[in-house]
């Protein structure tokens, strides 16, 4: 109960978060990282490539390697068609979810 | 998996990285070292260096990685490094500053005692060890190679009495040789006091964050 609340918080969410950015666009690990890093829902990388191990296990995401011009080839993050299900109903319970926590701890308004 | 053109600097981190992730299950260790090694690709040294600082100590990014692995599969092989005592600043302090000035405070020992620290650390590689342990008695050598091959050269072919040069008396030293005396413990101290800055560096660097 003492224990970190932000690290309490960010580990229930921050894989959905991830599947929210790979809804946007494919993206590669390194800049999966800076975007959550910046936002401060993960520590480091070693934080990230366990979570995509694992919601690649569940089929949530998948990966391919694509090259550029300018830049080295670099394996992609894809969401799955798995992975929008479950995004999606992580929406619908996200809204209610919070306004339900918002009711026990928002200040008393009168 | 270790691109041997990339820069120095690269070459350490992605190794330093794979040891420290020993432990944790080996599709997750080689998703972190391919990422990393995927981004610092092609950069040169300077830019690959600046990246590496935003990532980080790579006993972090392992911790980080071990907590966020639920069921870590303990592999035999790559165990975790220890960072320990012997990768403390004041160990680094002390080892740099006995390759440094060691050998001057107490001429040999000091330096000796410094070389045995050293080894005894995970923070620098064995490369850097060997370069650190050979380099200086090889140029304290060179140094004295070199006086008594000039020495030998500047020797008259012929004896005094045919050549009218002045004899050399046997008993004295040979100037180049004598300088040598000099100058191969210099040349010790000197490049003990180079070797003993960028080790310094490297592992402060290392030991960042």
């Amino acid at each position: 109960m003492t224990a970190d609340v932000g690290a309490q918080l960010r580990k229930g969410v921050v894989e959905y978060c991830i599947l929210g950015l790979l809804a946007r666009q494919p993206m590669y690990g390194w800049s999966l990282s800076e975007a959550l890093e910046s936002q401060g829902m993960i520590a480091s990388i070693g934080t990230l490539y366990p979570i995509l191990s694992r919601l690649r296990t569940q089929g949530l995401v998948s990966t391919y390697d694509q090259g550029s011009d300018s830049g080295p080839v670099r394996k992609y993050y894809r969401l799955s068609a798995a992975g929008e299900q479950q995004l999606e109903l992580f929406r619908q319970q996200w809204a209610p979810f919070a306004a339900t926590v918002e009711g026990f701890i928002g200040e008393d308004a009168s | 998996m270790t691109d041997h053109t990339a820069p120095q600097v690269v070459r350490n981190y992605l190794a330093q990285l794979e040891a420290a992730l020993g432990g944790v299950s080996t599709d997750v260790r080689d998703s972190i070292v391919a990422g990393v090694a995927e981004e610092l690709s092609g950069l040169d040294a300077a830019t690959a260096a600046m990246r590496i600082e935003t990532l980080g100590d790579p006993a972090f990014i392992a911790a980080e990685a071990r907590a966020e692995s639920p069921a870590p599969v303990i592999t035999a092989a790559a165990p975790v490094p220890e960072f320990g005592m012997s990768s403390q600043r004041w160990y680094i302090v002390l080892t740099t500053a006995l390759l440094e000035f060691g050998g001057i405070v107490i001429p040999l020992a000091g330096w000796v005692v410094g070389i045995m620290l050293l080894w005894a650390s995970p923070l620098w590689t064995r490369a850097e060890k060997l370069v650190a342990t050979i380099v200086p008695p090889a140029a304290a050598a060179l140094v004295v190679v070199g006086a008594l091959v000039l020495d030998l050269a500047s020797r008259p072919m012929l004896p005094p009495a045919v050549t009218g040069a002045e004899a050399i008396n046997p008993l004295l030293p040979h100037t180049l040789i004598w300088n040598a005396s000099i100058t191969a413990p210099l040349a010790a101290v000197i490049a003990s006091i180079v070797i003993g800055i960028v080790l310094s560096r490297r592992a402060w660097r290392r030991t960042a964050r």
